[in-house]
């Protein structure tokens, strides 16, 4: 588990964007943290980690938005789903066993059928302004890699 | 008659234009691009080269699943569109039957198959009699190592297409002595042959209107449903080998874990205990016990490791309890919950357990509220 600190939603982009350089293909990005903790920022610094130019929205009432970067990007948000059952009717398998990188945003609402090795990142707003606590917990030795290599560039102060 | 039909149920986008028996364009675009950006384009492409007009077209047709959902949702939104547009019926083509129809009057097995993820396809098997296509067997979504051993049985040459047909080549070059891929210019969905299924269609009067026309998803659930029983759950009594295992997933779900030690006790000096492992592939992936007291029942412990877990593992292990409890001549059976825990309060409850009291406070981390359940046992 790593955990990181930031002071602004630049730097929570920033950690995103370092994140999305690591990640390849195949691999789940799980966000949770309540509204307005930056799951979007962090996913935006994703995106520009993995050279999407296109400016990346929440899609909130799309649920899922494709993007062309250095690999696919599948960007969800499952925020309105009623059920977990609707993410088999939107045929989230395509997507999650895929050649792309998926980023789900609420992703705590979908656990069930969120795959046993992933990313999970939890944004926290604990001081009410707008420095946030990330917490990162990788499941499965492809996730301790990308964290092991984020851990790398925090002490190389890249 | 016109007929427009499309195909997007897997990665190539296809449409073609038809009158009766003379096909008058087709279009087949295989590049990696999403359909949304390719299909629209090549039907304006169909028209303007063919010099068809929209309005001529007597019928639209597409693919109807299974395959790609997105996919087929782009295609089907399209038709729809168009059908309402020009007051004109749809014909949803079976995508399997459209794939088989590529390979006309082929000897021997037909099978497409379509790529279902996780190592499973959408399959079904087929044959030509007399110029006939028959649907020998519908296979709906299967795992391909289940669907190699089916035609392995049939012993018959099998012609394979499909996407399935290239990602899952080595598993049938491995499987199967005589078998033949489809060349390319058949191996993917072509939209002449829904086209020609969808004549068919008009002739025997099964056909939709836009509003009517629904797609045929095979349902993922039904997947999971296949993928669990491939999963191999085995229940049995749990034995000291497994302790580590179950330490393991102790750790991971309770505030408070046993140790180790009171495993090892419960296991060799408490007579009235009974524990029970669920192993998938061997590995332990829950656990639960329970002690018999005279004619109660009381279950002490159960959870399921957390990459098991909304997989009902949980349910069978209370249900295997419940077996072990009533074979033990228990009359009743009690566990006691967090009342914060939902998910597990719902499974007792499905189980037929109902709320029999509150011990206030009784979890020491964090002063929660334990609730009884109970359930009889007839």
């Amino acid at each position: 588990m790593l955990k990181l600190n930031t002071e602004s939603v630049e730097e929570t982009l920033q950690i995103g964007e370092q994140l999305g350089k690591l990640l390849d293909k195949g691999n789940i990005v799980c966000l949770s943290g309540d509204l307005g903790a930056g799951k979007t920022s962090f996913a935006q610094g994703i995106a520009k980690g993995l050279g999407v130019k296109d400016y990346v929205t929440s899609p909130t009432y799309t649920i899922i938005n494709e993007y062309e970067g250095r690999l696919p990007l599948y960007h969800f948000d499952v925020y309105r789903l009623n059920d977990v059952e609707e993410m088999h009717e939107l045929g989230y398998e395509e997507y999650f066993f895929s050649d792309g990188v998926v980023v789900l945003e609420w992703a705590d609402m979908v656990r069930d059928i969120i795959p046993g090795e992933r990313l999970w990142i939890t944004i926290l707003n604990t001081k009410g302004d707008n420095s946030r606590e990330i917490i990162i917990e990788p499941t499965g030795g492809v996730y301790d890699n990308i964290v092991k290599g984020m851990e790398h560039n925090e002490n190389s102060g890249c | 008659m016109k007929i427009l039909a499309v195909d997007t149920s897997t990665s190539a986008a296809t449409a073609a234009i038809m009158e009766n028996d003379r096909l008058i364009s087709e279009y087949i675009l295989n590049i990696n691009k999403a359909h949304s950006e390719k299909i629209m384009g090549i039907i304006d492409d169909l028209f303007g080269k063919s010099g068809v007009e929209p309005s001529e077209i007597d019928l639209y047709a597409c693919s109807a699943g299974p395959g790609s959902f997105t996919g087929l949702r782009i295609g089907a939104s399209i038709i729809k569109g168009m059908a309402q547009t020009f007051g004109k019926p749809v014909a949803g083509v079976p995508t399997l039957d459209a794939l088989a129809y590529n390979l006309y009057n082929c000897t021997g097995l037909i099978c497409p198959m379509l790529d279902a993820q996780r190592g499973a396809v959408y399959s079904s098997l087929y044959s030509w009699e007399k110029g006939s296509l028959i649907k020998q067997e519908n296979l709906s979504v299967i795992l391909i190592n289940d669907l190699i051993k089916i035609i392995k049985d049939k012993d018959m040459p099998t012609t394979f297409l499909g996407d399935g047909a290239l990602l899952f080549g080595d598993d049938l070059k491995k499987g199967l002595r005589e078998y033949y891929v489809a060349p390319a210019d058949s191996l993917l969905p072509r939209a002449s042959s829904c086209a020609r299924i969808a004549m068919k269609m008009y002739e025997k009067g099964s056909l939709d209107t836009y509003n009517s026309f629904r797609l045929t998803y095979i349902r993922k659930s039904q997947a999971e449903a296949e993928y669990e029983k491939k999963q191999n759950i085995e229940l049995m009594n749990m034995s000291f080998g497994d302790i580590d295992q179950v330490c393991e997933i102790e750790n991971l779900s309770f505030a408070i874990p046993w140790s180790r030690e009171s495993f090892e006790s419960e296991l060799s000096q408490n007579n009235l205990a009974r524990y029970i492992v669920a192993k998938v592939n061997g590995k332990v992936v829950a656990y639960g016990g329970m002690w018999i007291i005279l004619d109660e029942g009381h279950i002490t412990n159960i959870a399921v490791h957390p990459d098991y877990r909304g997989q009902k593992i949980g349910e069978k292990l209370v249900e295997a309890l419940l077996r072990e409890a009533k074979e033990s001549n228990a009359e009743r059976i009690t566990l006691e919950v967090r009342a914060s825990n939902d998910a597990a309060r719902k499974l007792y409850q499905k189980q037929g357990f109902t709320d029999g009291g509150i011990r206030k406070g009784y979890y020491g981390d964090n002063r929660e509220d334990a609730i009884i359940m109970w359930k009889k046992l007839t």
